[in-house]
């Protein structure tokens, strides 16, 4: 299986950007690689993809930016703001309960040794 | 350096992007230290620089879906700064198109729950007055303004502009939602109207567009029905009123989400909620739902004197009209000219749905031909509007010619006072039965109605059956509480029986034993059960004396009326001299549905008791005790 199936992603990629997020401020690049490296390859979130979410979440406050200049580029640095690490933890509470009604309906067809890799 | 390509890439985001010049070059550089950074680290892994750059790009995909992404997460950015700004600046007069402002982004002082703050003073608002009405966003003075509009092929934003700096109200057109729906800011608009209220023509001239009109935080928004739609705000009225007139939560509730054209907890979690804390319902809806409700709620509350319809949805002013005799003859005259003399005439706009008569296949220079005289102008205007299946409703409070498919589709809730019918959940079955509108579909089409503790029918129906229902109740409201609309197999009637007394008294025992004895009511305490089978009754008075031989006049001017039979029959012997044949004679008071008084009547033949002798038994009793006054 090469990727994820993209329906079943979309409503959690906001979680995911958030998640990232909480060990520590991160620019754009720097999160759709951390993404990467923590999905083990799986989750390729798309530059298109990425920036307005990130975009919302600003406008939503939950998370803050800096620009760094230092580079020679303009650089856009995102942080959690507080109103985001509770996000974080309710979606993140949300998420669990959601995985354990979709274990609980689904039964013995999820059982983890029949999962595909 | 490959910046060129990036270069393109951005300037044409940037001129689709509808924002301001910082947010597009603040967009402009975070984009660009992404793409450089993927760019060189392509570069290292070994792809050629072209191949590097195209991959960079595809990344983040076609410049235009990604401007409407990104424009559409900050344009919202945009709006709630320009709410939040009016109000520290009321007077302003704000008249853009979305991205036009060019403010820079929110910043931290900016709240970003403005709507929270209107929610908080709805609230309180309504703990303090009853019936809460008091959110300035519904009480505009400006909206209640009479003005007269003449548009013929004005831009939509210049028709925006001109209405907002005229009546110094702050208005916004949601441009971006009125593109994607496939229309044109500069939409030329057609309008001419004379002496009506500013939120009437709004709704007459934006509904060509399917386009809607709110106002939040005192500014006037147009947008798409669909993203109106989505813009809930909370208002709350006191229940205490409510419970006053007897009325159950749950009723009010039911009358709510009934009367209302809107959509209510969708099973995907959209349309409106209604809560109930305390004394304190909580109605969380769109603009348009909430503008009409106070009304609603007010009428049902207060229900005032009787009447017809005592709350329309619509504004009702041209139904008085609606009301007035006139005369017309028209020979080949066009439909335009016609609904133009009438309105004259009548002195009342009519409008013609030019949209709906067109898609219908009809001109709207249709020549009529109509010669009629002394009706009323709505009888006038269904009978000569009928051949072209056009009729009338009433939208907004004004007066539409349109398709009869098209009003047949529009249903406007009405609140009918039945206080004066006895029995009025009887209604709600013998409505539907007596007139010819759909009802509660299965595909959820149709009218519904629902009745308040109150005696207050609200029905939601077309204007067609409203007018039915209107005089159905007319009828039914005028025979008052003696001749209440009786199910018809429930229907009883009085029959009398004029016999010898041992006769009556024989029979008054037989009766409810031989036939249908499932069908007569018990000796006991009357039975309230209005669902019971038993419901026959049956009575014995004596009235006097038939004197055979020798008649003595004192004996036949006995009191009629006696309450038991028993007592009668021991005066009547006493009274009754040796010498000669007095029958004592009683009636025989049969109260019954009319399938067990035929019954009874076969029953009574084979008894050798002929017509004759059964005297007036198909008299009718009325007054005291009618069927009314015995069950």
């Amino acid at each position: 299986m090469d990727g994820l199936n993209p329906e079943l992603m979309r409503g959690s990629l906001e979680l995911m950007v958030l998640s990232v997020l909480s060990d520590g401020s991160k620019y754009g690049y720097l999160i759709q690689q951390s993404l990467r490296d923590a999905s083990d390859e799986l989750v390729e979130l798309k530059a298109g993809t990425l920036y307005p979410i990130l975009h919302k979440l600003e406008t939503k406050k939950m998370v803050r930016c800096r620009w760094d200049d230092s580079t020679g580029r303009r650089r856009k640095w995102y942080e959690l703001t507080a109103a985001g690490k509770k996000q974080l933890k309710v979606r993140v509470d949300e998420w669990q309960a959601y995985v354990e009604c979709l274990r609980r309906v689904l039964g013995p067809l999820a059982d983890p040794s029949s999962m595909p890799a | 350096m490959p910046e060129h390509e990036f270069e393109i890439y951005l300037s044409v985001l940037s001129r689709l992007m509808k924002l301001d010049e910082q947010q597009k070059s603040a967009i402009a550089d975070e984009l660009s230290d992404h793409l450089e950074q993927r760019f060189e680290e392509l570069v290292r892994a070994g792809l050629g620089r072209d191949e590097a750059i195209r991959q960079a790009l595809d990344e983040f995909g076609d410049a235009s879906g990604l401007a409407v992404d990104l424009t559409r997460v900050s344009q919202k950015r945009i709006r709630r700064f320009i709410m939040r700004s009016s109000l520290a600046t009321a007077a302003l007069l704000v008249i853009g198109f979305g991205w036009a402002f060019l403010f820079p982004p929110a910043n931290d002082a900016l709240n970003s729950e403005p709507l929270l703050i209107a929610q908080d003073a709805a609230l309180q608002a309504s703990a303090k007055i009853s019936l809460d009405t008091d959110s300035s966003d519904f009480d505009e003075p400006f909206l209640k303004k009479e003005i007269s509009l003449n548009f013929a092929d004005t831009p939509l934003t210049d028709v925006l502009e001109y209405l907002c700096r005229e009546q110094e109200f702050p208005c916004l057109l949601d441009a971006i939602a009125v593109e994607e729906a496939g229309l044109l800011v500069d939409e030329p608009v057609n309008f001419i109207v004379e002496k009506i209220r500013v939120d009437q023509a709004l709704d007459l001239m934006l509904r060509e567009f399917e386009l809607a009109w709110y106002i939040e935080d005192g500014i006037l928004h147009v947008t798409t029905i669909e993203v109106a739609n989505e813009i809930l705000t909370n208002r709350s009225y006191d229940l205490a009123p409510f419970r006053a007139a007897g009325i159950a939560p749950g009723t009010l509730l039911e009358v709510v989400m009934q009367a209302t054209d809107a959509l209510w907890e969708e099973i995907d979690g959209s349309g409106g909620r209604v809560s109930i804390v305390g004394d304190v319902m909580t109605i969380r809806q769109t603009y348009q739902v909430h503008r009409g409700l106070p009304q609603l709620l007010e009428a049902i509350a207060n229900p005032g004197a009787p009447g017809r319809g005592i709350y329309q949805a619509e504004k009702v002013a041209c139904l008085r009209e609606l009301d007035v005799a006139t005369s017309v003859s028209f020979t080949d005259t066009p439909l335009s000219d016609v609904v133009e003399f009438l309105s004259r005439q009548h002195e009342i706009p009519i409008f013609l749905d030019t949209v709906s008569i067109e898609e219908a296949g009809l001109l709207t220079d249709e020549p009529i031909s109509f010669v009629m005289s002394g009706k009323s102008l709505a009888t006038t205007l269904r009978l000569m509007l009928s051949e072209f299946e056009l009729t009338t409703v009433i939208r907004s409070g004004e007066l539409f010619v349109t398709t009869i498919e098209v009003a047949n589709e529009h249903l406007h809730s009405v609140v009918y006072d039945v206080r004066k019918i006895q029995d009025p959940s009887q209604l709600l079955d013998a409505l539907p039965a007596l007139t010819s509108g759909l009802w509660e579909e299965i595909d959820g089409s149709g009218g519904e109605m629902s009745l308040t503790e109150n005696g207050l029918l609200v029905v939601r129906q077309t204007e067609e059956i409203h007018r039915e229902i209107a005089s159905v109740l007319k009828t039914f409201v005028a025979k008052g509480t003696n001749q209440t609309p009786h199910r018809v197999r429930r229907t009883l009637e009085t029959r009398l029986y004029r016999l010898p007394s041992e006769t009556a008294d024989d029979l008054r025992e037989a009766l409810p034993l031989t036939i249908a004895p499932e069908t007569w009511r018990g000796d006991g305490p009357s039975n309230p059960d209005e669902d019971s089978l038993a419901v026959g009754t049956i009575q014995k008075v004596s009235v006097g004396q038939k004197v055979i031989e020798l008649a003595r006049p004192k004996s036949t001017s006995q009191p009629a009326k006696k309450t038991t039979a028993g007592d009668a029959t021991k005066a009547d012997e006493k009274l009754a001299p040796p010498e000669t044949i007095v029958v004592s004679e009683s009636v025989l008071i049969i109260n019954q549905t009319a399938a067990i008084h035929n019954r009874i009547d076969d029953f009574l033949r084979s008894l050798g008791l002929d017509q004759s002798a059964l005297g007036r038994k198909t008299t009718r009793l009325s007054g005291g005790m009618s069927g009314g006054g015995l069950f």
